[in-house]
């Protein structure tokens, strides 16, 4: 088993410019009081949060809007697919809740029927470098969804913030070339273990919410829902897109773009008809997705407790609050048929 | 607050009202929400106070089309909103019960909200029953658009491209909007496609510009989109700028008077443009 490895907070920079020479380093920065990814450079000013920021690692592997296929008048508009990028590069500062985001987009991506070559060839060419979070945001409900904010389940390399130095671990072989580096110093001693509070949204199985499909509580949960789109940007592992033509002068692009099933479009289809048109179906979608849908097809529930769908809201409404409420919905009911015998007419 | 629940608990005793909209202070958070009230219910936790910016109006469509009377708690800004969407025949009055309360300016993040400074309406003009008092009607003030329209266009450009590019396409700017209701958006419009879906420069500025052009004349400013928008796009920039033009050639501030249509679907003798014998140029 490798050692931790620890690496002075003055030799930060002097470590990351080695390992730009080689790779593309994407590091958080603070921008105006908000945190984004960019490429490292020496003179901007980064810093490593403590625990999650509100935006998810998702638009590095799967972005926003992302170029597939190029066409153009000259050469009678005939396809050529974009090709893949394959610059080695390393992604520093995920948390264990963003890596388990990035593992559920492989079983979206990755390991089904359709595999998608430029998500993939972007997961083969990133090197993840967690970090273990320090402490929980108010959001922050991991802990409730299986994972620990301390886990390094996932990454490639696993470090933690300790008073004025970084612990570092390679957790795997690509992990480990990152390791052989002048500035780590072996030492014996771990990052410490912590015990972290859990039950915040405990919620039911995926079973028990499917069966509330046709519940009436959806109006009732999604009254104030905006039915913006924000939520499921923000989140790890909404990963639904369209794909579209963007023709300009003679040139064309195919593009794929983040879609959201809470805007009226998505469920729009030809010939007008909308499957989804009430907010409380979108809304329903969305909760089912997560907590019911994704168990289906994919054997594991996708919301990895990160909070940031509360973070973003801009009605403060929490979803995994959602979630739980819906889930005591859940155990009244059970109790009220377990007592009456028979489903009350009003459910 | 005693006043108004007192006058919501009679609404709901004399059936006038099957649900209320108003704030609620959530007793675990302390956040205040838009919420849903029914008869007897968590009437202790309604609130009305400095907190309470996020604008009604916006959910009685779909709660009319759910219950046949709704009460609504509404603030000047908010009842120039229902003025607007009387007017637009989107909702029947008939269905609403408007209380009105005197408000005294609310905070966003701590500070006072910009739209309070030039509030022409410290009671909303539709109202079934009054709490509060009124104060003084504020005249408009365009301090922020004048510096905007101070630069060269160059200037401008670079000002609102920096924000542009930022537009993350999640439109709760359209969605919290009141007098955003299309059926079909034309963002969504699939054939033809006038703005593209995909966040970038080019078509996010179309996007704007067009949000904003279609509430020329509507727009009854009560600075939601800005609110809610996660990239802190200055919206209420661009629709005071068109809120200013129509000030400047109608004398019309829209939302103040329910009755009132919008100038730009009136026809006038007395319209200041060329094709009317005006002398605007």
């Amino acid at each position: 088993m490798s050692k931790w490895h620890k690496l002075k907070r003055t030799d930060l920079k002097d470590f990351l410019s080695r390992l730009a020479e080689k790779w593309e380093v994407w590091v958080p920065y603070r921008v105006d009081g908000k945190w984004e990814f960019g490429i490292y450079a020496p003179d901007r000013e980064m810093d490593f949060p403590e625990s999650v920021i509100h935006v998810s690692m998702k638009n590095l592997f799967f972005p926003k809007r992302r170029p597939i296929a190029k066409y153009e008048e000259d050469s009678k508009w005939s396809m050529q697919p974009v090709a893949a990028d394959d610059k080695p590069r390393i992604v520093m500062g995920l948390h264990p809740c963003d890596v388990a985001g990035i593992e559920y987009m492989d079983k979206v991506f990755l390991n089904s029927e359709h595999k998608d070559v430029l998500y993939e060839s972007e997961r083969k060419r990133t090197v993840l470098v967690g970090m273990l979070c320090s402490e929980m945001a108010d959001n922050c409900h991991c802990t409730d969804r299986g994972l620990t904010p301390d886990s390094a389940s996932g990454m490639d390399v696993a470090f933690a913030k300790v008073d004025d130095y970084y612990l570092f671990k390679g957790m795997t072989d690509r992990g480990k070339e990152i390791m052989q580096s002048e500035y780590l110093k072996a030492v014996g001693d771990a990052p410490e273990k912590r015990k972290w509070p859990a039950g915040k949204y405990a919620i039911a199985s995926p079973e028990e919410f499917m069966d509330m499909y046709d519940d009436k509580i959806w109006h009732e949960l999604s009254d104030i829902c905006l039915t913006c789109g924000i939520c499921t940007y923000a989140c790890p592992t909404c990963v639904c897109f369209l794909v579209t033509d963007e023709k300009f002068k003679g040139k064309g692009e195919r593009v794929t773009v983040w879609d959201s099933c809470q805007l009226q479009s998505y469920s729009r289809m030809a010939g007008g008809h909308n499957t989804r048109k009430t907010p409380a179906s979108r809304v329903r979608n969305r909760t089912l997705d997560k907590f019911a849908y994704s168990h289906l097809r994919y054997g594991q529930i996708s919301c990895t407790g990160c909070g940031r769908c509360v973070m973003v809201c801009p009605l403060k409404r929490s979803f995994p609050q959602l979630g739980a409420r819906l889930s005591e919905r859940i155990r009244d009911k059970k109790k009220s048929k377990a007592g009456t015998g028979a489903r009350s007419k009003e459910d | 607050m005693k006043a108004m629940r007192k006058k919501i608990k009679e609404l709901f005793a004399n059936g006038d009202v099957d649900v209320v909209l108003g704030y609620r202070e959530d007793p675990a958070s302390g956040e205040v929400k838009a919420s849903v009230f029914k008869k007897d219910e968590m009437l202790e936790d309604m609130v009305f106070d400095e907190r309470c910016v996020q604008n009604l109006v916006n959910y009685l469509p779909t709660l009319v089309a759910r219950y046949s009377k709704v009460g609504i708690v509404l603030k000047g800004c908010d009842g120039r909103s229902l003025a607007t969407q009387l007017v637009e025949h989107r909702i029947n009055k008939n269905q609403i019960v408007a209380l009105g309360v005197g408000c005294e300016g609310v905070k966003v993040g701590g500070k006072d909200a910009d739209k309070c400074e030039d509030c022409p309406t410290s009671m909303s003009p539709v109202t079934d029953h009054e709490i509060g008092d009124k104060k003084q009607k504020k005249d408009p003030v365009f301090s922020k658009v004048e510096e905007i329209e101070k630069m060269s266009p160059a200037e401008r450009w670079k000002f609102f491209a920096e924000y542009f590019e930022r537009c993350e396409r999640c439109y709760a700017c359209r969605q919290i909007c009141p007098s955003c209701y299309c059926e079909i958006c034309v963002a969504d419009q699939q054939e033809p496609k006038w703005i593209e879906p995909s966040a970038k420069l080019s078509a996010n500025t179309m996007w704007h510009l067009i949000r904003a052009y279609h509430l020329a004349g509507r727009c009854a400013d009560c600075g939601e989109c800005e609110r809610v928008c996660p990239q802190e796009i200055p919206m209420r920039l661009m629709n005071n700028a068109l809120e200013k033009a129509v000030h400047e050639l109608f004398g019309v501030r829209p939302g103040m008077d329910p009755e009132e249509l919008p100038p730009l679907v009136v026809l006038s003798k007395e319209d200041p443009d060329t094709i009317m014998g005006g002398k605007h140029e």
